[in-house]
């Protein structure tokens, strides 16, 4: 079924819709979920929130890529159980490994706690990484957005781990540079 | 800010950006992008295309363009069915369709699931009469039914042939007939003809969907799929193979390595029974 039908199916409250979005989507949305959470029981019950998330906002919206935005509200959820997870020091999957990566060039006092602020920022990191080369953004974004395995974005782009390692590095310094320029770090 | 803030904030980036990655990675299909020139090739040849399907229209069968149309085809292919004897006489198609939705065309190659099963482009049909209930996709370019689900429900003289106790916890239908109890029927013969073996069955199936023969097959690792692990015996009476596996069927003709199958249920709730064939596995 097309995504328009998809949605469609959610305007009009028919719960055939979650049946068409799993039977489509529900691949992309465990795996998005294992890559953060490293537990298939975790990330089945993210997926099964995000279904019902995702019910609950359409309607109103009608969002025009439709695969994104069930992977982000999936990813939300995800990141909000390890972030749980992590508290009560338990599990993690390859998105720990990822956020480790991170965490040195972030590291900074405060926190980024009122909305208006994480939307700025997510405007600032849309605007860096179109800045980045398609290689390279391609490679941030496998890596940091989907929690993707370095290994696993080498073979698919055919490239070296060596090479995506590389690129991730110098990605995440020009990051570090350029949200201490933005005031954010 | 920490890690986390960041990971937070980056979930809002431009979803063009996600569903790139999503593509890149394989976990969604890549969608098509073509030049201006391969535009008009493919316009091109679709006009020819369209010449020549009208032109042979009535030697390949059918096409069906429209839900309206494909509750249409799916009655006159029932009724086909039944006089092939593939299916009871006394089965009854409803006069109206709950729902017709449109399937696009599938390619499952990724798919842990699915064994590399192309779905062409079809219409699903779901149509419940008062004591029949049908599930059919119906492929747009041939008109056959592909997959079919058919329930039917035990008439009133009908005897259980099991009432067990339900066990703890299970939810009973408030006011059930038969109280807090599983009852099983088998009332296969409302669906398929009495006494039909499973050969029979699947030669049947074959010479509907236009297949040269079949082979009725077990699967290695089966059990973990509920498929049978050894091929039942084609002599089996095919009501016998309910409360079984699935009966996995490969067809000689069909898509290469992508398997078919059989399953008979009986209703715990007396509500009846059930046979499902065809290509929409609920593998895995």
């Amino acid at each position: 079924m097309e995504d328009t039908g998809i949605i469609d199916l959610y305007w009009q409250r028919n719960s055939l819709a979650i049946d068409e979005t799993d039977k489509k989507y529900g691949r992309m949305c465990r795996r998005l979920a294992g890559n953060i959470l490293g537990d298939a029981r975790d990330g089945e019950e993210c997926v099964s929130d995000a279904y019902m998330a995702v019910w609950q906002s359409i309607p109103t919206q009608r969002p025009a890529r439709f695969a994104a935005f069930l992977a982000a509200v999936t990813r939300r959820l995800s990141i909000d159980r390890l972030r749980e997870n992590t508290a009560a020091k338990r599990g993690g999957g390859e998105m720990s490994t990822a956020i480790d990566e991170l965490a040195d060039c972030l590291a900074a006092p405060g926190t980024v706690e009122a909305d208006v602020e994480a939307r700025a920022l997510a405007a600032a990191i849309d605007r860096f990484l179109g800045g980045l080369k398609e290689a390279d953004r391609s490679f941030f974004v496998c890596r940091y957005w989907l929690g993707a395995p370095i290994a696993e974005i080498a073979k698919r782009r055919g490239v070296s781990e060596s090479r995506v390692k590389s690129s991730l590095m110098r990605s995440r310094d020009r990051l570090r540079t350029y949200l201490s320029e933005e005031g954010y770090i | 800010m920490n890690a986390f803030d960041f990971m937070d904030a980056f979930g809002g980036i431009a979803p063009e950006k996600v569903q790139a990655a999503l593509e890149s990675m394989g976990y969604i299909p890549a969608r098509k992008r073509r030049g201006a020139r391969r535009t008009l090739r493919t316009v091109l040849l679709a006009a020819a295309m369209a010449l020549l399907l009208t032109a042979c229209g009535y030697a390949v069968g059918r096409f069906v363009n429209s839900p309206e149309q494909a509750f249409r085809v799916a009655r006159q292919e029932i009724s086909k069915m039944q006089d092939m004897g593939l299916l009871a006489d006394e089965l009854t198609f409803p006069d109206e369709p709950d729902r017709v939705t449109e399937l696009p065309e599938r390619e499952t190659a990724d798919s842990e699931y699915w064994y590399g099963r192309i779905f062409r482009h079809s219409y699903n049909v779901s149509a419940r009469g008062e004591k029949y209930s049908f599930d059919l996709d119906v492929d747009t370019a041939t008109g056959k039914i592909t997959y079919m689900t058919i329930e039917a429900e035990p008439d009133e003289d009908d005897v259980p042939y099991e009432i067990s106790p339900a066990p703890d916890g299970a939810s009973i239908p408030d006011g059930g007939k038969w109280g807090k109890n599983f009852v099983y029927f088998d009332n296969y013969d409302d669906i398929f003809p009495a006494g039909i073996t499973l050969d029979r069955f699947c030669t049947l199936l074959s010479e509907y969907w236009g297949f040269s023969g079949y082979t009725i097959a077990g699967m290695q690792d089966g059990a973990a799929d509920d498929h049978g692990t050894e091929a039942p015996s084609g002599d089996t009476p095919l009501a016998g193979m309910a409360h079984g596996p699935y009966i996995t069927v490969y067809f000689d003709g069909d898509q290469s390595g992508a398997p078919m199958y059989i399953e008979l249920i009986s209703y715990c709730y007396g509500n009846g029974v059930c046979i499902t064939a065809g290509t929409g596995h609920a593998v895995g």
